[in-house]
Formats: structure tokens, C-alpha cells, sequence
């Protein structure tokens, strides 16, 4: 099975299970009534589109594979993602993002952000230098203070740090 | 109407309004110029921003941000091959061509003039049909409306990268975030699941932000990781060597070759000028289209991938003109039509104004000087283009390993900036991991945006038609206009399908 039929199944499945489970979440959740028209009548309309659209989804799959033309599935302009490099990616970054927030709300704006900020940088930035790791960080401290701070005057729960 | 104009001219051109659209535009190219980074991007990290600023100048920072960026993507294209934006794609089969032949120069200044022709045509196309228009849309009932959504939203989901299934999907899954809070008639909560962060509904700058700059930010942060832009960093370093000893003197774009390329950028003008009215068609489309027909129409066709200018002009002009059209859907019906149109959207509901028919006729002003904004940025991005053209090509060669974390800082200091609200925060990194999880599996991102701006007006049109139809679903093709907006859909989609079969 090829990484493209892969997606696709992956996608036809997220898209069913959403729709059938907005569907019984409908059926048997708490939905106050309302006059004529029910409260649930668009989220209802979006489950009935995506299980609609999974059904395609699993159609075109079933319809290229047997006729041998699974290559019609795929986009010209597609290039497989390294998914590897997203999932560490996507785990230093958004992860970082919830441990940066918590330090922002407890050590203070400017410190974690060049304290981020330098960790991103060393880790994403190819070939990064000590010059260029001492310098941008500080610099985007600066910036996020001038711009949020001074600027915007955005207001923070008190910090141990600043 | 006099008065009017002497009012708008005096929000258009005041000083500080000026400032904002030069720096912009200056914005726009540099990010528009770098790979990965684009001015759709700027425009949703400046989205809080939005809320401190007069809305003349917003507007204009906003605008020129748009506009430079779509300059920004050509410079990259040309000089390195590696389209800035999307959009920048076709304009890379000439240019960069033109570039290795040694016509750097005469490349650039091409797509800088074609971008300006084609972004002012389209401007004006906008200006003098955008107002009609939303008078027409003053009479349109909520049948008229649901019929209206319906059509944008199968329209952009059919047209997004040309994957229906998956655009209709996602337009479902953007609907469907619209609806967590409170339902406006019985005042209930859906959709939020025992959170009572989520009651008041998510605000839309986390769920653009995370949408669009946080899921890219991520994907391009991958990219660095794997060490693949080192081999871009050294193909730029390779390419910007090339240029050694070359003199710019002999590589002046001169009047004959200007207009030998004028038709071709009538061409793309009016292409894109066109695509960019229809919700979903988007800028590469109108680009490779453009691209196309200047070919068949062409004096020297065989010239077209071997660096001929008349194909920058036609791919850069029709990649710009789609600017001021992809704007009529939003100001005519309040409906984004592109990712740009509903990041603007925000931007309007976010100053207090409803995108729509009203937007005109209750923010007369402002929407003139808008209008004027749009021309004069033109004129700015030709001023700037002009004489700083020569230091662009740098611009490209900024390092993202810099960019990306400050970038990915930026937006969520931003996020909270906005309203002061941690769940926003939570929210941001919601969306930026689904919108991570949906590029992963190829699912287009405009419709979901767009599903989730229109989402609470399509309920409302949707409640509305069939409470006045006692609760029959027929009644939403009782009008004709709507079966017409049904039909124009289903045409719409014939039409594009083969004309995205025949490009392939």
C-alpha cells in the first residue's frame, strides 16, 4: 500500500468517525428545543457533508485501485512530508509553546521569550553560529517588549522575573 | 459624492496613513520574499495589531502588506527559482529561465510592471463593481443568502487545489468550530463539551493565526530541522555567485521590450481579474491560466519556458490581478472568496465592521479611502520596486532559521495580546495543530477558514428560510436567484474542472 492510499484512507476515516459521532452526539446529547427549527439543524447539516465526503473519498480510492491507477489520486504539485521532522517539529514547537506560556505567566515575558527563542534557534537553524545565537534572541526580546509592552501595553499577571 | 470623495481622500492620504501603507509594502516584499513566509502570514501575526490602529490606518498597513507580498514571491522565483508564494510558481518558469540567460534585471522590472498594471486593473474592476453589486445583494432575502453561502462554500472547497471530497470536508470541520458557543436563539451552549472557556465561541484571531502561521511555521520548522533548507541556503549562495561580474547596464528592460509584453499582461489582467472574483479559484490558478492563454496568443510561443518576458508578464499579472477582485465577493456579500479576502474579513469585524452589503453604505468613508488606499499602494509598490529592486534579491537570502522562531513568538504573544485571554493561547495551538494534521493529509486550508467565518451567517440564513418555510426544506429552491447561485456553482465547477484537466 502506497503513502498516498494511506492518506487517503486515513482521511476518509477521520471524516467518517467525526460525522457519526457529531451524529450520535445529536441523538443523545443535551440539545435545548427549539421552535420549528432545531438548534442542531447546521452542525447536523456539516456531520451529513462530511460523512458525504468520506463516502467520495472512499469511492475514488476503491474506483482508481481497481482499475490499477492509483497514481490519479495523487496531486501534481504533491511532495511527501517528512513526517519524522513535522512530528519533532511539532512537538518542540507547539510543545515548547505550552511550557514558554507557562513561563511567561511565571518567570516573565522578555526572559522566556529570548530563553525560547534561543532554544528554537538552536535547534531548527542550520549551521547556527554563537554569534547569531547571542545576538537574534536578545534582539526579539527587545522587539516583543517595544512592540506588546510599550506599544500595545499588554497586561501580564505578575512575574518573578521580567 | 464629491464631498464624500474629499472626505475619504482626507482619511486615505493622511500622513500616518501613508506611513502604514509604505511600510507595508516593505513588509509584504521582504516576507513575500522569503520562501515559506508570505504576506497572508503578516497579515494574521498583524491581526492583533488591528485592534490599536485607527482603521484608515490598518487598513493601509494591511493593504500593503497583501500587495508587497505578491510582489515579494516573484523576486524569489526569479532570482533563486523558488516561488516566495503560491502564486509566485508560474512566474518562476520564465523568470528564473530569464535570470540564468543573464536578464535578471529585464525579469524583475517585468514582473514589477505587470504586477502593478494588473493589481490597478483589478483594483478598479473592484471599486466600480463592488458598490452595484452589494446594492443588488440589499434586496436578497435569507433563501437568496443560504443560496449565496452555499454556492461560495462548494464553489472554494470544489476549487481548493481541485480536491472536492477533502474541500467540502473541511469546509464541514471550519462550520462546525464556528458553532461552539452559544446558539443565538435559544441562548444554549453546543459544542463545548462542559468547557466554560469555550462558551463564548472561539474568537477568530487564534483560529486564522493557528490556521495559517503556526501550522506553516511548523511544517517550514520540520524542514529546517531535516537540514533541507541548508540545500536551498546553498543553491542561493551558488545562484547569488553567478552574478558575479555581471553588468546590470546591459540588462535594461527597454520601451520595445515593455511593450512587446503589454499584451500578455492584458491578458493575465484580465484573467486574473476574473478568477479572482470567484470564490476559492485563488492566485496560482489565475497565474498558470494567464500563463496559458498569453502563450496560445503570443507572437513567439516557442519562447514561453526558455525566459520570455511575456511570460513573467502574464503569470505576474495574472497572480496580481486577482488583489482587487478577490475582494468584490466580501464587500458585495460578505463573503471571503480567498484565504487574503477572509483574513481581511477579520480584520473588518475586528474594527467593529460587518463584512457585506451594509459595510458600504454604513462605512461609506472608510470604505472610499479604502479604495484609494488600494491605488495609491500600487503606486508605492512601483515607486519602491523601482528603485530598490536591485537590493530584493537579498531579501530572499535572510536565513529562516532566524525567521521562523521569531515568527512562531510573534503569533503567540500576539494571540494573547488581543484580547488578554489565555484559552485564546490554547486555542492558537489547537488550530495550529489541526491545521498541521490537515496539511499532512492534504487537505486544503481556505475552506475551512471560510466555513468558519460564513458559518454563523449561513445558520442564521439557513434558521431564517426554513422557519419562513415551516420547517420544509424545499423551500430553499423556491427562489430563483437561488437556484440560479445553485446552478452557477455546479457550472462553475464543470467549467474549472476541465480547464485544470487541460493545464495538467
Amino acid at each position: 500500500m502506497n503513502r498516498t492510499i494511506v492518506k487517503e484512507l486515513l482521511s476518509a476515516a477521520v471524516m467518517l468517525s467525526l460525522g457519526v459521532a457529531g451524529l450520535i452526539h445529536i441523538q443523545f446529547g443535551a440539545w435545548r428545543p427549539a421552535p420549528l427549527v432545531p438548534s442542531y439543524i447546521m452542525p447536523q447539516t456539516a456531520y451529513y457533508f462530511l460523512i458525504g465526503s468520506g463516502l467520495w473519498v472512499l469511492a475514488m480510492l476503491g474506483f482508481f485501485t481497481l482499475r490499477k491507477r492509483e497514481s490519479a489520486l495523487e496531486r501534481p504539485d504533491a511532495k511527501d512530508q517528512d513526517l519524522v521532522a513535522i512530528v519533532l517539529s511539532s512537538a518542540l514547537m507547539l510543545g515548547g509553546a505550552i511550557i514558554y506560556f507557562w513561563l511567561v505567566l511565571n518567570l516573565g515575558l522578555i526572559v522566556s521569550t529570548v530563553a525560547f527563542n534561543a532554544v528554537l534557534i538552536a535547534v531548527l537553524a542550520p549551521n547556527v553560529s554563537l554569534k547569531g545565537l547571542l545576538i537574534v534572541p536578545p534582539l526579539l526580546g527587545a522587539a516583543v517588549w517595544l512592540l506588546f509592552i510599550k506599544m500595545i501595553g499588554m497586561t501580564l499577571p505578575s512575574a518573578l522575573l521580567f | 459624492m464629491l464631498d464624500l470623495l474629499v472626505e475619504a481622500s482626507a482619511l486615505a492620504f493622511h500622513p500616518y496613513v501613508l506611513m502604514y501603507v509604505m511600510l507595508g509594502v516593505l513588509l509584504g516584499i521582504t516576507l513575500g520574499a522569503i520562501p515559506g513566509l508570505s504576506g497572508d502570514m503578516a497579515i494574521a501575526l498583524l491581526l492583533p495589531f488591528v485592534f490599536f490602529l485607527e482603521p484608515a490606518m490598518a487598513m493601509g498597513l494591511l493593504v500593503g502588506i497583501y500587495k508587497g507580498g505578491l510582489f515579494g514571491g516573484s523576486i524569489a522565483a526569479i532570482s533563486f527559482g523558488v516561488p516566495g508564494t503560491p502564486g509566485a510558481a508560474a512566474t518562476s518558469i520564465d523568470g528564473y529561465q530569464a535570470k540564468l540567460n543573464g536578464k535578471p534585471s529585464k525579469a524583475l522590472h517585468t514582473a514589477l510592471y505587470s504586477s502593478v498594471i494588473g493589481d490597478t486593473t483589478s483594483d478598479l474592476v473592484l471599486i466600480f463593481i463592488a458598490v452595484p453589486l452589494a446594492a443588488v445583494a440589499l434586496t436578497f432575502g435569507p433563501i437568496e443568502f443560504f443560496a449565496l453561502y452555499a454556492f461560495s462554500l462548494i464553489l472554494i472547497a470544489a476549487l481548493s487545489q481541485g480536491m472536492v471530497a477533502k474541500g467540502l470536508a473541511v469546509a464541514a470541520i471550519g462550520i462546525l468550530l464556528a458553532m461552539i458557543g452559544r446558539d443565538p436563539i435559544t441562548g444554549a451552549t453546543r459544542l463545548t463539551f462542559g468547557m466554560p472557556g469555550l462558551s463564548g465561541g472561539l474568537s477568530l484571531i487564534p483560529v486564522l493565526i493557528g490556521i495559517f502561521a503556526i501550522s506553516e511555521v511548523v511544517v517550514q520548522g520540520s524542514k529546517l530541522w531535516r537540514r533541507k533548507v541548508d540545500k536551498l541556503m546553498d543553491d542561493v549562495a551558488e545562484q547569488a555567485s553567478l552574478l558575479q561580474g555581471y553588468d546590470i547596464s546591459k540588462d535594461k528592460l527597454t520601451w520595445a521590450e515593455f511593450k512587446f509584453t503589454l499584451k500578455a499582461t492584458y491578458i493575465g489582467a484580465a484573467v486574473g481579474t476574473f478568477i479572482g472574483a470567484l470564490p476559492g479559484a485563488g492566485q496560482s490558478l489565475a497565474a498558470f491560466m494567464s500563463y496559458g492563454l498569453a502563450q496560445r496568443f503570443s507572437r513567439k510561443p516557442e519562447d514561453f519556458g526558455k525566459g520570455s518576458l511575456e511570460g513573467i508578464a502574464s503569470a505576474e499579472s495574472g497572480n496580481s490581478a486577482t488583489c482587487g477582485s478577490t475582494f468584490i465577493p466580501l464587500f458585495a456579500f460578505g463573503i471571503p472568496g480567498s484565504a487574503t479576502a477572509a483574513l481581511f474579513g477579520a480584520a473588518f469585524i475586528l474594527m467593529g465592521m460587518t463584512p457585506g452589503p451594509s459595510l458600504l453604505t454604513d462605512n461609506t468613508e472608510i470604505i472610499y479611502a479604502l479604495f484609494l488606499t488600494l491605488i495609491f499602494a500600487n503606486l508605492v509598490n512601483l515607486v519602491l520596486g523601482k528603485f530598490l529592486l536591485p537590493y530584493y534579491s537579498r531579501i530572499a537570502m535572510i536565513q529562516p532559521g532566524f525567521m521562523i522562531p521569531g515568527v512562531f513568538i510573534l503569533a503567540i504573544v500576539g494571540t494573547y495580546a488581543a484580547n488578554n485571554s489565555v484559552v485564546d493561547v490554547w486555542v492558537l495551538l489547537f488550530a495550529g495543530a489541526l491545521g498541521v494534521t490537515l496539511r499532512l493529509m492534504s487537505f486544503p486550508l481556505a475552506p475551512l477558514v471560510l466555513g468558519f467565518i460564513i458559518g454563523p451567517g449561513a445558520e442564521r440564513s439557513l434558521r431564517q428560510a426554513m422557519i419562513m418555510g415551516g420547517g420544509d426544506w424545499a423551500v430553499l429552491i423556491k427562489s430563483p436567484i437561488a437556484i440560479g447561485f445553485y446552478v452557477a456553482a455546479f457550472a462553475l465547477i464543470l467549467l474549472f474542472t476541465f480547464a485544470l484537466r487541460a493545464k495538467k
